[in-house]
């Protein structure tokens, strides 16, 4: 078939001949004639029977797209929205979590019931994979809100005004205006979160701000970032918290901006980018249906996609930190170290206890499983009402345990009974268990360490203590990955306090037990954690708004590279220049600065100017 | 029962997602378009006896395929063939809005005009003759105001009988009445053509004549909208010749 060739070819003379005899391109001929169509068209059937010069909508973007007045509304804006989504957002999830961990606890209760040290294996990882989806679908009321407050922006029109105002200072950057929600949402200001904030990149409409904006959305200080810094803060830096809280969030909106700016020059640079065609609509008030509509449609498609997906990943992380397990030996020595504990408990009571025997065999187990259960219940019941519900539930299951919990005060026949024998075993019983929660901390540190997760850790220690991280440090931060928060409650059972000083502060522990730390090891910490990859439900949504799982595994592993030379740049360089933590701070933050404002002065490689 | 498939199509800001609720309701189901992140909306409706699907296209100010937004939109009216576009126009903003409507027009697909926010347009002093914009572009122009419901039992009235391809008969209602009887109202009086200019007809005439002779090509695409591109130079209409030649 030569025609369709031929076709082509005879186009291409066309066109050539075309350009060279009008010394213009077809296609802006074309556009042209269009525009004069159109004219021609509004001309002969549009009459403008009165004129109005300045409408509402001019006269309100008089003020809120004024050059000073603008940046401020803006502003308030922005704090409202960021007060609302997340600030009332997780107020509200106080409401919903008792739901989830109902869920939960149901979840709980139909898998086989825990051991007195080992929990079956079955139990452990489907708990652990439930907590995952739980913690995620703990979102849902911050994205409510905030998916209904983006309608809100993109329905009244005040969105594409918030483009126009930022666009200014963030195309220097390979950004857009509209880069700003996602940013904001991400945590600017300390404490956001990067899930709803990569989310609201789908508003951007040029490809390469969209693709950019989703990468450095991780960067911000989300949420679950900031106890880890209020624990080292307040370990080395407690004279300055208010000034190293305005570093971290500022530090991060720097190195962002850099990132957004190389990326955009390097990988991104054959991406797409839309003509910068910005057009101020007329403001509407958005209607209820239209915008609750939106959000509800939105949380939907988050909900079904995410839960599916997290199943699995957060099934392999677990797997990661928790096998290959403690060996046989190590467990023979666990179930010694619990049955001494408990011959210890025996030998107290004394064998004329009437509750010895009661206690024998595996009814040790059922008894500590029995306590469980009710200091939880007795915990969520609030009112006295509510704990006499369940005193009576308990009394139920099983009357002999609950005068063992009610420390031998009871009733019997509607009279009051002081049972000293089963306020003797409460008071041993409370001894053992401490033993038994040592000896389960124990072998959770132990499985952490002995794991996957763990033998990286500690693979890592030569690499890592030019960031000035120790080996403990290490699974802290690997063990974050799953969700940041994880970092501290590592931190926690590896920092463990000695028995009878449980009232310790995490801090003073590490401190106790890091003698030679310095302000610069808690500082490379600190930074290395605001260049934290982004947790996995992140990094799923990453996956979904990118459209690609190459995007996906590019940002967790740039976080980490550029993390850690940041940490080994400050830990390192400021140990040979002998910099104090204050100093290197301040070093740091000018360098960056500087590398910034160079990086905004690089030509943009636009490919848009093509069209114009 | 007949499926009938209608495109959504409009400019961003044209009201295009109310004037898409107020026709359909709660019968929606959103999805991604597959391979990117643009959201697929998509609502049914049902109207003396037929089922009609609203696939709502990305907003999008022209059909180049400079951004994804844009192919999607061309994709899908190229490929998946619905038979009736309903393009949505910001009345206030007419001369812009048209830029599009000239572009779906040229693809060849049976045409509705919703010439939505009537009422902003009214606001500002303006007074659309829409007898007149109907005659000149050889469609049917439906009033709407989106936002207050008005408009939607018009312009399904108009998208079956621009399906069937009869004559649009019922009224717009009081104010518009007798736009019936205007002609232009039923396509098979051919259609609008935007005129290219004298340098520029010529030679999109003869390429237009070369692409109806090839089966292959003018079996798939109006020959009309491939020369306009052809000469566009859009990289994406050149493959599509392309790929008529491979297959």
């Amino acid at each position: 078939m030569e025609m369709e060739r031929d076709i082509l070819n005879h186009a291409e003379i066309e066109r050539e001949k075309f350009l060279s005899q009008h010394k213009t391109a077809p296609e802006k001929v074309i556009a042209q004639k269009r525009y004069e169509a159109a004219e021609k068209i509004v001309e002969l059937t549009v009459k403008r029977e009165k004129e109005i010069y300045r409408t509402l909508t001019d006269r309100i973007d008089q003020v809120v797209c004024h050059r000073f007045l603008g940046p401020i509304i803006l502003l308030g804006v922005i704090y409202l929205f960021y007060e609302l989504s997340i600030v009332q957002g997780y107020k509200i999830t106080a409401y919903t979590w008792p739901i989830l961990a109902a869920f939960r606890d149901f979840i709980a209760s139909i898998l086989p019931s825990p051991g007195f040290v080992f929990d079956p294996l079955l139990r452990t990882i489907t708990l652990g994979v439930v907590d995952g989806i739980v913690a995620v679908l703990n979102y849902i009321p911050i994205f409510i809100i905030l998916f209904a407050l983006i309608a809100i922006m993109e329905d009244s029109g005040y969105m594409a005004r918030v483009a126009f105002l930022l666009d200014r200072v963030f195309r220097y950057y390979g950004l857009h205006g509209q880069s700003a929600l996602p940013m904001i949402l991400s945590g600017v200001f300390v404490g956001g979160c990067a899930i709803p904030g990569v989310m609201a990149c789908r508003t951007i409409k040029d490809e390469r701000a969209k693709l950019a904006t989703i990468l450095i959305c991780p960067l911000m200080n989300c949420l679950a970032k900031i106890p880890l810094y209020i624990l080292l803060v307040g370990m080395f830096f407690s004279a300055y918290k208010g000034f190293i809280m305005f570093f971290i969030s500022t530090i991060t909106i720097i190195i962002a901006l850099a990132v957004a700016k190389i990326l955009s020059l390097t990988l991104l640079r054959k991406t797409e980018t839309a003509p910068f065609v910005l057009e101020m609509p007329v403001y509407h008030l958005p209607t209820v249906q239209g915008v609750l509509r939106r959000c509800l449609e939105r949380t939907w498609l988050f909900v079904k996609k995410i839960i599916t997906i997290v199943v699995v990943v957060v099934l392999i992380v677990y797997l990661l930190m928790t096998f290959p397990g403690i060996g046989k030996d190590r467990r023979v020595y666990y179930e010694n170290q619990t049955n001494h504990q408990a011959q210890v408990f025996f030998d107290k009571i004394g064998k004329d206890n009437p509750y010895a025997k009661l206690l024998g065999g595996s009814k040790l187990t059922e008894f500590a499983i029995y306590r469980d259960d009710y200091k939880k219940a007795k915990m969520g019941a609030k009112s006295k009402e509510a704990k006499r519900v369940v005193d009576e539930k308990f009394r139920e299951r099983d009357s002999e345990f609950f005068k063992i919990v009610k420390r031998g005060k009871y009733k019997i026949d509607g009279k009051m009974v002081k049972d000293s024998y089963a306020l003797k075993v409460n008071k041993e019983y409370k001894k053992l268990n401490r033993e038994r929660n040592r000896i389960k901390r124990d072998i959770k540190e132990e499985t952490i360490i002995g794991s996957v997760m763990g033998r990286i850790g500690r693979s890592l220690e030569p690499a890592t203590k030019y960031a000035g991280f120790n080996w403990r440090i290490n699974i802290g931060l690997i063990s974050a990955f799953a969700a940041k928060e994880n970092s501290v409650a590592t931190l926690g059972s590896i920092y463990q306090s000695p028995p009878g000083e449980e009232k310790k502060a995490l801090g003073d522990r590490m401190k106790e037990k890091e003698k030679d730390w310095t302000p610069l090891h808690a500082l490379a910490i600190i930074l290395f954690m605001t260049m934290y990859p982004p947790c996995i439900p992140t990094l799923l949504m990453v996956r979904l708004e990118s459209g690609s799982t190459k995007w996906a595994l590019f940002a967790t592993f740039y976080p980490i590279v550029l993390g850690s030379m940041i940490a080994v740049l400050v830990f390192t360089g400021g140990n040979l220049l002998g910099l104090s933590g204050m100093q290197a701070m301040i070093a740091f933050y000018v360098l960056a600065l500087i590398v910034t404002v160079a990086l905004g002065l690089i030509k943009n490689n636009e490919m848009s100017e093509e069209y114009t | 029962m007949k499926e009938i498939i209608v495109a959504v199509a409009g400019q961003p800001n044209s009201g295009k997602s109310t004037i898409f609720n107020m026709l359909t309701g709660a019968r929606q189901h959103v999805a991604n378009y597959p391979g990117v992140t643009v959201e697929k909306r998509t609502g049914r409706y049902s109207y003396k006896g037929d089922a009609v699907t609203l696939v709502d296209l990305p907003g999008t100010y022209s059909l180049t395929s400079y951004s994804p937004e844009e192919r999607i939109a061309r994709d899908f009216l190229l490929h998946e063939k619905p038979a009736v576009v309903l393009d949505i126009v910001d009345a206030a903003n007419l001369e812009r809005n048209l830029y599009l409507t000239f572009q779906l027009d040229e693809m060849g697909i049976p045409l509705v005009v919703a010439l939505n926010m009537m009422d902003v347009a009214e606001g500002r002093g303006l007074k659309i003759d829409t007898y007149k914009l109907s005659e000149l572009l050889r469609t049917v122009v439906v009033p709407t105001v989106g936002k207050k419901g008005r408009g939607g039992g018009e312009l399904k009235e108009a998208i079956l009988n621009t399906y069937q391809g009869g004559r649009f008969q019922t009224g717009y209602g009081e104010a518009y009445k007798g736009c019936s009887a205007c002609p232009g109202m039923s396509r098979e009086k051919g259609s609008f053509r935007v005129d290219y200019g004298e340098e520029l007809e010529p030679i999109l005439s003869s390429l237009e004549n070369r692409l109806s002779e090839a089966p292959k090509i003018s079996a798939r695409y109006p020959a009309r909208w491939l020369a306009v591109k052809l000469m566009e130079n859009d990289s994406e209409a050149r493959r599509l010749v392309q790929k008529a030649e491979e297959s």
